[in-house]
C-alpha cells in the first residue's frame, strides 16, 4: 500500500450500531484470526448482506491487516549479559524484619510480665498464642506480611 | 544446548547455561519490553532486571513447561513497574516498535509506529502480540493472564482504536 493510502480509504467515522453488529464484527475477527466465531458463517453473511455499515467495518478491518502485514517487529541488537552477569550473585534487596519481630515479641512480654502483678492471671493467659505465633514465625523464617510479587507464577 | 537442558543447568547454578538463554531471548524480550513500554528507551532495563528475575526464580519453574512464556509474565511484570515510576515517554524520532519489511513503506510504518505509541499499555501489547507474534487467542490469555473471552474483546477494541487512530 503507498503511503497515506490507509487513511485516505478509512475517512468515516467508525461505528457501532448496536450488540448485533458488535457480535458479527467480532465473529468476523475471530473468523479472520483463525479462531472459532460465536456466529455461523450463514449467520454473518446474512447479517453483512442487510448492513453497510458492518461492511465497511470488514474492509477497515482486512485494511488493518495489510497495514500490518507490511511491518514486523523491531529488534533488538543489544547484547544484555555482561550487565546481567555482573549481577547474578547480588542477593534480591529484601526487608530484613526478624530483628523487628524479636523486638515486638521481647515488647509484648515485657508488657505482659509489667501487667501481671494488677491483671488476673486468665487475662494474660490470652496472650500466650500470640506469643507462640509469633516465634513459629520467627523459627520458620516466614514473614506474614511480605508481597509475593510472584503469585502469578504459582498459578 | 535445547532450554530444557539449560534450565536444568541452571537450577543447580550454572552460569553459561543462563548466559545461553540470555542469548536466545534477550532480542525478543527487548523487543517485547519496547513494545510495552511504548518506545521507551528503559526496554533494556527491564528486560534485564526480568532476566534476574528469572534467575533466581528458576528453581520454581516447571521443565516440562516452555521457558518464554513463563519469562514473559516476569518481563511484563518490570515493565508494570518501571511504567509507574516514570510516567513520561522520550519522543524518538526513529521507529523502535515497528520495522517496514521493505524500505519503500517507511511512511506507513512511521504512522503505524506513532498509532502504536499512542495507545493505552494494555492494548498496544495484545495488538503487537497478535500482529507481530501471531500468537493464538489461547497463547494471548496465557501471556497476559486473561480469559480467553477478554482477550476476544480486548483485542478488538484495540484494532479499532489503532484504526481510530491511523486514520487522523
Amino acid at each position: 500500500m503507498p503511503g497515506g493510502s490507509y487513511k485516505r480509504s478509512l475517512k468515516g467515522s467508525l461505528h457501532m450500531k448496536d450488540s448485533n453488529c458488535e457480535n458479527v464484527l467480532l465473529s468476523i475477527m475471530a473468523a479472520a484470526d483463525g479462531e472459532s466465531a460465536q456466529l455461523s458463517p450463514e449467520e454473518i453473511k446474512a447479517h453483512l448482506s442487510a448492513c453497510a455499515d458492518c461492511r465497511e467495518e470488514m474492509v477497515r478491518m482486512q485494511q488493518l491487516d495489510s497495514v500490518f502485514q507490511q511491518a514486523t517487529r523491531r529488534e533488538s541488537t543489544i547484547d544484555l549479559w555482561p550487565a546481567i552477569n555482573g549481577r547474578l550473585d547480588q542477593r534480591p534487596a529484601t526487608m530484613n524484619w526478624q530483628p523487628y519481630a524479636v523486638v515486638s515479641i521481647l515488647l509484648v512480654v515485657y508488657k505482659l510480665i509489667e501487667m501481671l502483678p494488677e491483671a488476673a492471671p486468665g487475662w494474660a493467659i490470652n496472650l500466650v498464642p500470640l506469643i507462640i505465633f509469633g516465634a513459629l514465625l520467627v523459627f520458620l523464617r516466614e514473614n506474614p506480611f511480605r508481597i509475593n510479587s510472584e503469585l502469578a507464577l504459582e498459578k | 544446548m535445547d532450554d530444557e537442558i539449560a534450565i536444568e543447568k541452571c537450577k543447580n547454578g550454572d552460569r553459561e547455561a543462563f548466559r545461553y538463554l540470555v542469548e536466545r531471548y534477550q532480542r525478543q524480550a527487548v523487543s517485547h519490553a519496547t513494545a510495552i513500554l511504548g518506545g521507551r528507551e528503559d526496554a533494556p532495563d527491564a528486560a534485564q532486571e526480568a532476566f534476574i528475575d528469572a534467575f533466581r526464580a528458576l528453581k520454581q519453574f516447571d521443565n516440562s513447561r516452555p521457558f518464554y512464556p513463563w519469562f514473559y509474565v516476569l518481563l511484563r511484570n518490570r515493565c508494570f513497574k518501571m511504567a509507574a515510576r516514570k510516567r513520561e515517554t522520550e519522543s524518538l524520532d526513529e521507529t523502535v516498535i515497528v520495522a517496514p519489511n521493505s524500505p519503500a513503506q517507511s511512511e506507513d510504518i512511521h504512522a503505524l509506529e506513532n498509532a502504536l505509541r499512542s495507545l493505552d499499555r494494555d492494548d498496544r501489547e495484545i495488538v503487537t502480540l497478535k500482529y507481530f507474534d501471531g500468537l493464538d487467542y489461547n497463547e494471548l490469555a496465557e501471556r497476559l493472564q486473561i480469559p480467553k473471552g477478554t482477550v476476544m474483546s480486548r483485542l478488538f477494541h484495540a484494532r479499532r482504536k489503532l484504526q481510530a487512530k491511523l486514520e487522523r
